[in-house]
């Protein structure tokens, strides 16, 4: 294997490695019905690492995922629980789009980075979120709801995986065959060049954070549903994830480089890690330490086979 | 002397010197009961216009909320004024807090600590200007605390493993332990009570798993469960864990009997709807703390000494009493069943 087929296709086989490694070691992990299993837990921070793509490929940051994503799954739980019915996902969405909104406005009209913008979004969403329940977990009793967004079935998926393949399939398209999915990669590329040529920089980065913070609303309202309860602490520490999964994937932290499909195989990284070391009972900090090498590995292995040296990718 | 009486004066030494710790610690407060303040005690405090200082490491969990709730609640009905601040898991934060009660010159403190080891230096202080410090959790590894109260967490697993293994009337039953990943010792009793109780009843232990997010523990029992067909029972070590284990074995429909540390909402409305794999939650008396704390640090203005260490018995929350408890753990809440 060459060092650009590495480069291409390093990441998918590494994961193939580690996907065979633990079908070798662990019966249960190769049992039909976990790999079911993987692809339902997968589902939050499947959605988290995509909106995450397109702020990064945008070169752009947002820590604010994890607790927009908290605070949405407050919103939608407390309307449901006061019987807004249907009404209670718009509610969520919309609470989601609107500290998108807000981070975009900072980050683009204000002129505050995003690492500083959304880290306000952060504690703003948190201190609501925290606000409203009080620190009490919200019960919600709406089954049909939880059905639709993470427990439903349907030819033996689970609601929340079918999610999953929905956003992933929207965002495919969207980002590798729109004329604003290539204007993305314009702008993280060169934001510089991408106004020479006349791209709507702001207003595209605008959608960018806005869509982004919708898509968390989606996201808090699959983690509520899974448990069936919401709390303010809900999603905090998402956005870690999201970015490792995004970095995993290779996408570059600077922006005009990655895809959509490389996250997702990210994502998928980390899930079956996370499954296969659970199942075999590894000790939880065993397993900080081992998805902390294999994470580094791969990213190591990316970096060499793009030829990188120091350089931040 | 005779050798007889050498012998019995000898003994009667003896038993003076192991007796007398034995009786200065009788003559402590060690209890939440033996804090409660008499008549004559609470008329004096009216007139000392007292002010205590309440730091709360977080008031997002359950447990923090209901200490905060009941030692307000009690120190209102005293006419103690009493302020209340929240470091959301920032020791320095904490610390900040800490020396702004001292420039306020508060006649006591009570806090639970984000940092142990951090705020001993905070508490050094208090002890320089004479201001009683009163701790819920874990003690600071400085300075002097007039006591450290803490719920009993080996008994409370113990207990609340005890009647899940109960449930399960297996030999060499398997069992799985969901807990959280922090090294505290209350963590580590709450983990020796439930390996105590599995292996006092013959079961095995054959996975222990732990995480801080309660949707990351709902895939960790999940994959438990899926790994292991002959598992029996979970055994949560604290709230987020047994909502998790709750929802996994309801999703996997199987016969799985869960017991847990720490009674909350959830649990109590999942004991209320009867249809539950729950026999058994050890409850925190919090409210009771809460309100313990502020006798402590009246009674030590007063003069009477604490022990050292008070610990607090925890409810056994089940489906035959669950009412009886809530009334006891969250006093004057409405249920949410």
């Amino acid at each position: 294997m060459t060092r650009a087929q590495i480069a291409n296709y390093g990441i998918f086989f590494a994961f193939a490695l580690v996907v065979i490694g633990l079908m070798l070691v662990s019966p249960a992990f190769r049992a039909p019905e976990n790999l079911v299993s993987i692809g339902r837990q997968i589902a939050v921070l499947g959605i988290a690492s995509f909106a995450m793509t397109f702020v990064i490929l945008a070169g752009e940051i947002d820590l604010s995922v994890g607790a927009v994503a908290s605070a949405s799954g407050v919103v939608t739980a407390m309307a449901l629980a006061a019987g807004m019915g249907p009404w209670a996902i718009l509610v969520g969405v919309g609470v989601g789009a609107g500290f998108g909104l807000m981070n975009g406005l900072l980050t683009i009209y204000a002129a505050v980075p995003s690492f500083i913008a959304t880290l306000v979004s952060f504690f703003i969403a948190q201190g609501v979120a925290l606000t409203l329940t009080g620190g009490r977990t919200i019960l919600f009793d709406a089954d049909w709801f939880r059905d639709l967004f993470a427990t439903g079935t349907v030819f033996g998926l689970r609601s929340a995986f079918l999610w999953l393949i929905f956003a992933f399939l929207a965002l495919w398209w969207l980002l590798a065959r729109t004329r604003f999915g290539a204007h993305v990669y314009a702008i993280g590329g060169n934001q510089q060049s991408a106004r020479m040529l006349g791209l709507a920089v702001d207003r595209i980065k605008l959608i960018i954070f806005t869509m982004a913070g919708a898509l968390m609303g989606l996201v808090g309202m699959i983690l509520i549903s899974r448990i069936g309860n919401a709390r303010s602490d809900g999603a905090i520490g998402l956005e870690f994830d999201a970015i490792a999964a995004v970095v995993i994937g290779g996408t570059a932290l600077g922006g005009g480089t990655g895809s959509l499909l490389r996250s997702l195989i990210g994502v998928m990284l980390i899930g079956v890690l996370n499954n296969g070391l659970a199942i075999l009972n590894v000790d939880f900090n065993a397993q900080q330490v081992i998805k902390g090498v294999l994470v580094i590995a791969v990213v190591l292995l990316d970096r060499w086979a793009r030829g990188l040296k120091g350089a931040s990718a | 002397m005779t050798r007889f009486t050498r012998l019995a004066l000898a003994v009667s030494a003896f038993s003076l010197l192991t007796a007398a710790p034995a009786a200065a610690q009788d003559a402590c407060l060690g209890t939440a009961e033996a804090l409660h303040l008499s008549d004559a005690q609470l008329a004096d405090v009216i007139d000392r216009n007292l002010t205590f200082g309440f730091l709360t490491n977080n008031i997002s969990d359950d447990f923090s909320r209901t200490l905060v709730a009941g030692g307000e609640a009690y120190a209102e009905e005293i006419g103690v004024e009493l302020i209340v601040n929240n470091a959301d898991f920032d020791a320095n934060t904490q610390l900040s807090q800490f020396d702004a009660l001292l420039q306020r010159q508060v006649d006591g403190i009570f806090l639970t600590a984000v940092d142990a080891s951090s705020i001993g230096q905070a508490v050094n202080r208090a002890n320089r200007d004479g201001v009683p410090v009163f701790i819920v959790g874990g003690a600071p590894a400085r300075g002097e605390v007039i006591a450290v109260m803490n719920a009993s967490s080996y008994q409370g697993s113990f207990d609340a493993g005890a009647v899940m293994m109960d449930a399960i009337g297996e030999a060499n039953a398997q069992v799985a332990i969901l807990g959280i990943p922090f090294a505290l010792q209350t963590i580590r009793d709450r983990e020796k009570g439930i390996l105590d109780a599995v292996g006092a009843a013959g079961g095995q232990v054959i996975s222990m798993q732990s995480d801080f997010s309660q949707d990351r523990l709902l895939e960790l029992a999940t994959n438990v469960i899926q790994a292991n067909p002959d598992l029996k029972g979970i055994f949560a070590t604290w709230s987020l864990a047994v909502n998790a284990a709750t929802e996994a074995v309801e999703q996997s429909g199987r016969d799985i009997v869960i017991a847990g540390y720490d009674s909350e909402v959830p649990g109590y409305v999942e004991l209320a709807g009867g249809d539950t794999n729950i026999v058994a939650l050890s409850g925190q008396q919090a409210s009771v703390q809460g309100r313990a704390a502020i006798e402590g640090l009246v009674q030590s203005i007063l003069g009477a000494e604490l022990c050292e260490e008070i610990i607090t018995p925890n409810l056994l929350v089940t489906a035959d009493n669950f009412e009886d408890s809530w009334s006891v753990q969250y006093p004057g809440a409405e249920q949410p069943w």
